[in-house]
């Protein structure tokens, strides 16, 4: 195995990815998606509520945005009309001496018992006289922001991923293939020299979104770690459906299914309870989740970070080992 | 005519990629997925985790209406409660000792909550510790805007994932699919010997997205049959993921206008893959409807699918569905205009 051969692949994908302006898609992609996470992560409280009051009725607008975000409607009648609108927003709103609570009655129980909490709230100011002590667990970090992180870092490995499989039908396609056949090139050169990418990208992207997300505290050296970990994920899911699709129809219909199966896990290892996420165990992108979710926590040690990197080499392998005959049978027709 | 014979071409090219198996073998997963992973009473609001100190205000508590608040849990002591904390990072704890002449507060919370949250969990203390002495909502102040359901079948916590899988998968199935339809019909130049023929740039784009519409229905028919069975209103459901996959279709056609090869433009699909699925934000986290989410096309599309599979707890939004439709033709012909251009090209 020559090192020159495997930098001279990589080297040339660079400049057809950079002459395509493939390079530049995939890295600006994931850009944007930081700078959405980083403009909602303000709004996106569990807590909050959307709420719609009359625009004369200052005192109201005034106690309400203590609570939530205020939307003014002119009378009652556009009150209600903007209560009726697909969202769920709820109306408060004065009436003489008492405050009138109004509901599209399809709303959520929760949404309702906190409407009709603020609702007596504003009507005996039952708030007055109690003293609060805050604390914090020093986490400041909102869960959005940590899953806009963690969607960020596991979707860049994964296009990077998709990016080799698409460019390995495109070679079978055009029979570009066939020209590096009669080169002296080996089959694991062009493989390792076709995964350089594949994990640079990743690495630029983890910290482009560490900025744009203003995570600084972070621990840098976990982070190379477990991101240079998880491309392989992308890579060998890559390789997988660039050596088993036929066609870019074909392709595109396994890269659903892997695409499913890799980002399915990390969207409910979100949304589920801790004492339900073993069912996500066997896929090495929820251990990449889990690991990067703790480290911007700041809640994992060295011992744990180990055991989780070791958890996302075991699926990954297993992964590889169950995929492997069809990937070497994909890999003869692809290069003998 | 010629309609029909791209149509049956598509569907053959459809059926060969295993595009039908693929929808059939999604929404059965999808259904799987929905009962046996996603447990049924589960609640992501925020957990509030009360620590009482004193036998007098637990008693307060205890007096004071809490039924349906299911956020609510209760821990014996301090280490419970900052292990509860340390396991959900979305919980807040609460201790409350003092006497109820002069209680006295201590919140805790992860350090990300803005202040609108923390005003709310002091007004939910100040709630919950007046009890039974809370002056009682009269019904007059509390008007509805349609019949409030006391059915009191609220919608099991893995059902409400239906219409995130319905618009994920039937409405959005088209975007990916037809960049790799575009892309594979350029590297075999379909397009140009489809340009030396009579037929036009309209028929030749009609026909995939009638495809992809077709594949939408089927899985969305599969899916909620199967997950809410009749229940449904399937004739709009039917109507709103065909206006929803029309739209999205067209919408990637005018995209994959801009690429050479599906490498190239695996970052706009994405993109727009994710643009279309950020409405998925305001279903799922109630009350979150910023204006940059409610001028998506997506965002009325998400809020009806849930008013065709649940029509008890939602509603459809016919205006808003009838300006995606106008916004759909819209990028149809815009992205016919594309293609024309270059068939003119290729004539050329």
């Amino acid at each position: 195995m020559r090192m020159k051969r495997i930098l001279s692949v990589f080297r040339i994908d660079t400049i057809n990815g950079i002459r395509d302006k493939m390079v530049i898609y995939i890295l600006v992609a994931p850009i944007i998606f930081s700078f959405f996470f980083r403009i909602i992560a303000p709004d996106f409280q569990s807590l909050s509520l959307l709420f719609v009051t009359l625009r004369d009725q200052r005192t109201t607008l005034e106690s309400l945005e203590k609570f939530g975000s205020v939307e003014l409607a002119s009378s009652e009648a556009e009150l209600k009309e903007r209560v009726g609108r697909s969202d769920d927003s709820v109306a408060i709103y004065k009436e003489g001496e008492s405050f009138n609570l109004f509901l599209q009655g399809n709303e959520s129980e929760e949404i309702e018992e906190v409407a009709k909490i603020i609702l007596a709230g504003l009507q005996s100011d039952n708030m007055r006289y109690l003293n609060f002590k805050e604390s914090d667990q020093g986490r400041f970090v909102a869960p959005v922001t940590v899953f806009g992180f963690t969607f960020v870092v596991i979707i860049s490995f994964v296009l990077g991923g998709m990016v080799i499989g698409f460019n390995i039908i495109e070679e079978k396609e055009s029979g570009a293939m066939r020209a590096l056949m009669v080169t002296p090139i080996k089959k694991s050169e062009l493989i390792l020299g076709r995964s350089i990418l594949g994990i640079i990208i990743p690495l630029i992207q983890t910290f482009l979104a560490v900025l744009i997300l203003d995570l600084p505290t972070m621990d840098y050296l976990k982070l190379i770690i477990v991101t240079i970990f998880s491309s392989v994920i992308g890579i060998v899911v890559g390789f997988l459906i660039g050596v088993i699709s036929s066609s870019q129809m074909s392709g595109i219909a396994n890269m659903k299914i892997s695409g499913w199966l890799l980002l399915m896990p990390v969207i409910l290892g979100f949304i589920l309870p801790e004492r339900l996420q073993f069912i996500f165990f066997w896929s090495p992108t929820y251990w990449s989740f889990a690991v990067l979710k703790d480290i911007v926590n700041h809640s994992i040690n060295w011992s744990s970070f180990t055991i989780q990197i070791l958890w996302i080499c075991l699926t990954t392998a297993i992964l590889f080992l169950l995929m492997m005959s069809r990937i070497k049978k994909g890999l003869q027709t692809y290069l003998n | 005519m010629r309609l029909f014979t791209n149509i049956s071409k598509e569907i053959i090219l459809g059926w060969r990629s295993h595009f039908f198996l693929l929808t059939v073998t999604l929404a059965v997963a999808y259904f799987l997925l929905m009962t046996f992973l996603i447990p049924e009473d589960l609640s992501t609001n925020t957990q509030l985790i009360l620590l009482t100190e004193n036998e007098e205000i637990a008693r307060a508590i205890e007096a004071s209406d809490r039924s349906s608040e299911a956020s609510l849990s209760f821990v014996s002591s301090r280490d419970e409660l900052y292990e509860s904390l340390n396991r959900s990072f979305s919980s807040i704890g609460i201790i409350m000792s003092g006497d109820t002449a002069s209680p006295s507060f201590e919140l805790i919370f992860q350090g990300h909550e803005d202040t609108k949250t923390r005003e709310l969990v002091k007004l939910m203390v100040a709630h919950l510790l007046h009890g039974s002495n809370n002056q009682p909502i009269s019904s007059d102040n509390v008007q509805y805007l349609q019949r409030k359901q006391d059915d009191g079948l609220d919608i099991p916590f893995n059902k409400s994932f239906l219409p995130i899988f319905l618009m994920f998968e039937s409405i959005m199935m088209g975007m990916i699919m037809v960049f790799a339809m575009v892309f594979s019909e350029k590297s075999q130049k379909t397009l140009d010997a489809f340009a030396v023929t009579p037929g036009r740039a309209w028929e030749y784009l009609g026909a995939k997205v009638i495809l992809l519409i077709i594949l939408g229905i089927i899985f969305a028919i599969i899916l909620t049959a199967l997950a809410v069975g009749l229940q449904a209103k399937y004739l709009q459901l039917i109507l709103i993921v065909s206006i929803g996959s029309f739209l999205s279709t067209s919408v990637s056609l005018i995209a994959a206008s801009f690429y050479e090869n599906l490498s190239q433009s695996m970052a706009a699909m994405l993109t727009l893959t994710v643009i279309f699925s950020l409405p998925m934000l305001s279903y799922y986290m109630e009350g979150f409807s910023p204006w940059y989410l409610r001028i998506l096309p997506t965002f009325p599309i998400i809020f009806s699918l849930k008013g065709a599979v649940f029509p008890n707890q939602g509603s459809t939004e016919i205006s808003g569905l009838i300006l995606v439709a106008v916004e759909a033709v819209w990028a149809f012909v815009i992205a016919v205009n594309l293609y024309k251009l270059r068939m003119r090209r290729v004539r050329m």
